[in-house]
């Protein structure tokens, strides 16, 4: 019998703590997968975030050291610069990178930090019981906007990754989902793509990933894998939104 | 300072905790030759073997901060009291100046220390035994030296340049052995030693210190 599926290496014997349908459970099988196949495991480093995600440290065997949050881009520059030669990820959610961790986001980017970002959108603070993100959609209903988002009341939804982009040391920047079979082996080429760029040294990757919070949402799963395309793409469109690994330059040089 | 500096660093390292520098806003505004103090050699650094660096030929290591299991969290705790506790034993540094035969002992850090030298140098000339303690470290502060110093002077005089960050440590460390006397100045007027040195003399006055 062909096995064709299988727990990856890198991912510990210990049960995820995440709801039934979160994406981050999905994402973590992805960056297991891809460190295994780019023969990454012995030199990588991952920075988690303060989010539910945090615990990524009890799945992912690898070297991990938390920040605090929104510090992820901040600590992994540290470590890339100090150990050139070793593979940096950080592992941020919308709360932390798009909230508390902006400035320092936005100017590893600018710097062109050797660094690649996985940034999990799930348009609500997910660990402290959904309250909204700078990424909630207008209307929608979290702890802290009870009527739903009001642009003229708490802002519209912030485009982080459109953001990063116009930093100039962002070299690939891709908008993807993991709410169904399709948008996650989309995902897993995006990661991969990142990954490659900071193999290449050529500049600073990010992938933003649409990623379904069942539980704060308060949906079911299969619910919120039809809210992220009903919704949340109409807002935070699947796409690359920025690519310079071809022409090997960053717009700094 | 620049000594200071490299003294925290390697502290940092050595006990694996975060030092913190407090800068006297005066050190941005002057100028002094510097005599940096002899790079010490890394190898002597205590071995890191917590550190990130990649799972290569060892199993994979975690950073953190977060321990959910409260048993855990609280043995933690405990490790980390201990170490503080050996860091208050070990890591105490003051100046101590001319106490020997004081009966009026200054207590002052930073820029403010450096003018009530130049007063306790003034008044002296005038006869007046007065000493200073200056603490370097303000965590761990120098507690023990204070209080053996109640034991034997009388009048205690905190000098700041705020007014009064430090007094109450002071006091707590005296333990009432000691009157505590405050004069601060909350930052704008550097005072002068001479200035100071007249609120040492009216001190003196007003307490009948020198008896
Ligand atoms: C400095 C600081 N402020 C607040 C918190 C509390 N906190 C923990 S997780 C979190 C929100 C995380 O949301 P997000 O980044 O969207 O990640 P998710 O949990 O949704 O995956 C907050 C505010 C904290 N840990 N540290
Ligand atoms: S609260 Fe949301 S983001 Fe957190 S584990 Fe549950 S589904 Fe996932």
């Amino acid at each position: 019998m062909k096995q064709v599926f299988k727990k990856p290496r890198l991912i510990k014997p210990n049960t995820f703590h995440y709801c039934p349908g979160c994406g981050h459970s999905i994402i973590h099988r992805l960056i297991a997968e891809i460190l295994e196949e780019l023969d990454l495991a012995e030199i990588a480093i991952c920075v988690p975030p303060a989010g539910c995600a945090v615990l990524a440290y009890n799945y992912l065997d690898i070297d991990m050291g938390e920040a605090a949050h929104g510090r992820a881009a901040a600590v992994a520059t540290g470590l890339k610069r100090a150990l050139p030669d070793k593979f940096v990820i950080t592992y941020q959610g919308d709360g932390d990178i798009a909230a508390i961790g902006t400035a320092e986001s936005i100017h590893a980017a600018n710097r062109g930090e050797q660094v690649s970002t996985i940034f999990v959108n799930n348009a609500v603070y997910g660990m402290t019981g959904g309250q909204m993100a700078p990424t909630t959609l207008l209307g929608q209903n979290t702890t802290t906007t009870p009527g739903g988002r009001v642009a003229s009341i708490h802002g519209n939804p912030l485009d982080l990754s459109e953001m990063m982009a116009i930093a100039k040391g962002s070299v690939y920047i891709e908008r993807t989902a993991v709410n169904n079979a399709k948008n996650i082996i989309k995902t897993k080429k995006a990661i991969t793509k990142a990954f490659k760029v900071q193999i290449d040294g050529l500049g600073f990757s990010m992938v933003e990933i649409l990623s379904p919070c069942p539980t704060n949402w308060k949906m079911s799963p299969i619910d919120a894998c039809k809210w992220v395309d009903e919704y949340m793409t109409k807002i935070f469109p699947l796409k690359v939104i920025k690519d310079l690994t071809d022409t090997g330059k960053k717009d700094a040089d | 300072m620049a000594d200071l500096t490299r003294r925290a660093f390697e502290l940092a390292d050595y006990y694996r905790t975060p030092v913190m520098i407090l800068g006297d806003g005066m050190m941005g505004q002057m100028m002094e030759p510097v005599v940096f103090p002899e790079m010490i050699n890394p190898d002597t650094l205590p071995e890191k073997d917590w550190a990130l660096g990649g799972a290569s030929g060892r199993p994979s290591r975690i950073i953190r901060s977060l321990l959910l299991d409260p048993a855990v969290e609280e043995e933690h705790n405990w490790k980390l009291a201990r170490k503080y506790e050996m860091i208050t034993r070990k890591e105490v540094d003051y100046e101590s100046y001319l106490l020997d035969d004081a009966n009026l002992v200054m207590v002052a850090y930073g820029t403010a220390a450096r003018i009530a030298k130049g007063a306790i140098n003034m008044v002296r000339e005038a006869g007046l035994k007065v000493g200073m303690l200056r603490p370097r470290t303000l965590w761990p502060f120098p507690s023990k030296v204070l209080n053996d110093i109640g034991r034997v002077v009388r009048h205690v005089l905190v000098f700041e340049m705020s007014t009064g960050q430090m007094i109450e440590d002071v006091r707590l460390a005296l333990e009432g052995r000691s009157n505590v006397h405050f004069y601060g100045r909350p930052g704008g007027i550097i005072p002068n030693p001479e200035e100071v040195a007249r609120v040492i003399s009216s001190h003196y006055l007003r307490f009948d210190i020198a008896k």
